[in-house]
């Protein structure tokens, strides 16, 4: 089945409204005259979605639900991306409204719906617009701190031909603090998730995105942040496993004062593909960035990182530190690592540095030595080693993704990541 | 008679195709301390990391019986299993790898090797907090990574805390000294002093005198360029405080 007639079939098992119907169609012509970006585009030089062009996917019906072993305390949203249903209890200060429900009422957070890099979500955003049958879109009142985090558990399709799209919207009103988890696992299906953050004056807003992919699954998940003045913006991403996974994050430090951290810990098991795209953007003067992304690659797997820093003309007074560290577990693993720096001003300190090694012998040996085996001490080492990018989160949260983190690295210890 | 811990027969070990053992012999029974003494270069070092099994030392020659067994032929892991302790030289810094952990990990591998139950977490608290009051550790050090930003008196303080929760056997303490200011050395040897009995063989590789003031050996063997050219009491490490090395070399060409 093409793409065309998936979304035909989508589209007569169930009608949408007229102004969603619209949305969609204008994003599949747009999708369809330019196509999966190909190797030759400079940005997906390594990671290659061609394939995706003739294989034959349907539009996803509602998948199976994620679960942890550790239950993470907050506001939970368990999120089918078709449609929507939203629990009728939020925190005070909260508003989250479908798609299909905003366009009912006209709700104000519609307005924002795709106004971050307008357009720039690019190829993979149509596609994601032309198949997304809701999307969430949560406001987070000015001034509001919200205690516990909102998390987002996306259900995903175990179908191998299905092409699941997730779409979310935050706005964090000025002021207000937030903590926003994202969640998948992949168990076959193809997502194409977009997500938007705005980050009005003052907000400070953490996001948490984990995606735990057992293998034949491929995601390809982009981020848009807008961060106002005063704002911050710190990430924390677990990409783990998967066929093929692609991550794009997109920061705009927009206004004077903004500020962004990234924290990204990548573990690309045997075979498989993780590219890690970040771009941030400093358009204003007096706006600062830290990034470190943390790659472990094992046996036939393949890690890419790109940094890309843009700091524009006039944009005075910029700090940026970017640092990319990575572990080969195996011969066969191989590691792409590019900082790209784009400086157009002067008064500039940025910084960027990579790293590829293998686990440290000596520790290794250290441990040994005090009567722990190898397979105990390499996971001890692996996982001190993914885990350092979580140290700046709340210690509840970063306990359920250190548990989600080991777990994983055990698993593929015992399937041979060496 | 009585079974040796370790019995030394003909040592030659070669590191990257250069000899610096060469022709070991020594035996220690069980309730003795020995200090193995030698300038720079003499191959004490090279001594403690064969017993542990570290990667790269050839044994060219002789053997290493540790209670009658041959110890060459077992994995760093399980010589530690089985009651033999290296404290390091230069103690190596594992960031996010939690001390406690390692500890109660290590102590539980232990217990599991001999048929004991292991340890659960309240057991092991009341045992490392006494240790570490006894070795006046702060008990902040067990929250934090293994070693990590520990001062040099810190970290040689942490192996001889891992010697008393592990009650090896064999303790091996290779220039436990160095670096230690007389604070330090005072609290590192009452440690040593605690785990000396009956049962445990203790071998210190120093390369000065001045720990041997507060560990008193029963024997202290001289190894120069390879072997061991002098054994004798713990006079003969005040002999070579005054005398100094140089009357003991034996060149071998």
């Amino acid at each position: 089945m093409s793409l065309q007639e998936a979304h035909a079939a989508m589209r007569a098992r169930e009608p949408l409204p007229a102004a969603l119907a619209a949305r969609q169609d204008t994003a599949l012509t747009r999708f369809l005259a330019a196509g999966f970006p190909s190797l030759s585009d400079e940005d997906w030089r390594y990671t290659n979605l061609r394939p995706f062009k003739d294989a034959a996917l349907v539009a996803a019906n509602a998948g199976s639900h994620y679960a942890d072993s550790i239950e993470l305390g907050g506001w939970r949203i368990d999120a089918d991306p078709a449609r929507l249903e939203l629990p009728a209890e939020l925190p005070q200060g909260v508003t989250a409204i479908s798609l299909r429900q905003a366009i009912e009422r006209d709700h104000p957070l519609l307005a924002r719906l795709g106004t971050v890099s307008p357009g720039a979500a690019g190829r993979m955003g149509d596609l994601n617009a032309a198949f997304a049958g809701d999307a969430l879109l949560i406001g987070v009142a000015d001034g509001a701190r919200i205690d516990q985090p909102l998390i987002i558990d996306w259900q995903l399709s175990a179908e191998s031909d299905a092409l699941v799209s997730p779409r979310l919207l935050l706005v964090a009103g000025a002021r207000s603090e937030v903590t926003l988890v994202e969640r998948r696992v992949g168990r076959g299906s193809f997502c194409n998730a977009v997500t938007e953050v705005i980050a009005e004056d003052g907000a400070q807003v953490r996001y948490v995105e984990v995606s735990r992919e057992r293998a034949q699954s491929h995601t390809v998940a982009r981020i848009d942040i807008d961060v106002a003045r005063d704002a911050r913006f710190d990430a924390f991403s677990l990409a783990l496993g998967g066929t093929l996974t692609r991550n794009d994050v997109h920061v705009r430090l927009a206004e004077p004062g903004a500020s962004v951290a990234l924290h990204g810990t990548f573990v690309a098991g045997p075979g498989s593909h993780i590219d890690n795209h970040t771009t941030i953007d400093h358009v204003s003067p007096d706006t600062h960035s830290v990034e470190n992304y943390r790659g472990i690659i094992g046996r036939a797997g393949h890690g890419v990182f790109n940094g890309k820093v843009i700091v524009r003309k006039d944009a005075q007074r910029i700090t940026s530190a970017q640092s990319n560290d990575n572990l080969l577990l195996d011969d066969s693993a191989e590691i792409d690592t590019k900082p790209e720096l784009q400086i157009y001003a002067d008064d500039v300190r940025c910084s960027h540095g990579a790293t590829i090694g293998r686990l440290d012998e000596q520790a290794l040996f250290y441990l040994r030595s005090r009567g722990l085996d190898p397979s105990t001490a390499q996971r001890l080492l692996l996982d001190a080693f993914a885990a350092a990018t979580l140290g700046a989160l709340a210690p509840n949260l970063r306990e359920v993704l250190v548990a989600t983190l080991t777990a994983f690295l055990s698993d593929q210890l015992s399937e041979n990541l060496t | 008679m009585t079974t040796p811990v370790l019995k030394v027969e003909n040592l030659h070990v070669d590191i990257g195709g250069k000899t610096i053992l060469k022709g070991l012999d020594f035996t220690a029974i069980a309730g003795e301390v020995h200090a193995i003494m030698g300038p720079n270069g003499s191959g004490k070092s090279t001594l403690g990391a064969v017993l542990a099994g570290r990667d790269g030392y050839e044994v060219t020659q002789g053997t290493v019986e540790y209670l009658g067994e041959n110890l060459l032929e077992l994995e760093p892991e399980e010589r530690a299993r089985a009651g033999l302790f290296l404290a390091f030289q230069y103690p190596v810094e594992i960031p996010g790898v939690n001390n406690a952990y390692l500890l109660k990990a290590a102590v539980n591998a232990k217990r599991r090797f001999e048929g004991k139950d292991e340890l659960d977490a309240f057991e092991f608290l009341k045992i490392v907090k006494a240790n570490m009051a006894f070795m006046q550790m702060d008990e902040a050090f067990l929250s934090r990574g293994v070693n990590e930003g520990f001062s040099g008196g810190e970290k040689k303080r942490n192996e001889i805390l891992q010697m008393l929760m592990l009650e090896p056997r064999l303790a091996v303490l290779d220039e436990t000294d160095s670096g230690l200011d007389i604070d330090a050395l005072k609290v590192v040897s009452k440690g040593v002093n605690k785990l000396r009995g009956e049962d445990r063989v203790i071998v210190l590789v120093t390369h000065y005198q001045r720990l041997l003031d507060y560990i008193s050996p029963d024997f202290v063997h001289v190894l120069s360029n390879g072997q061991i050219v002098k054994t004798g009491d713990k006079n003969l490490a005040l002999e070579l405080e005054e005398r100094g090395y140089d009357w003991l070399r034996r060149d071998i060409a």
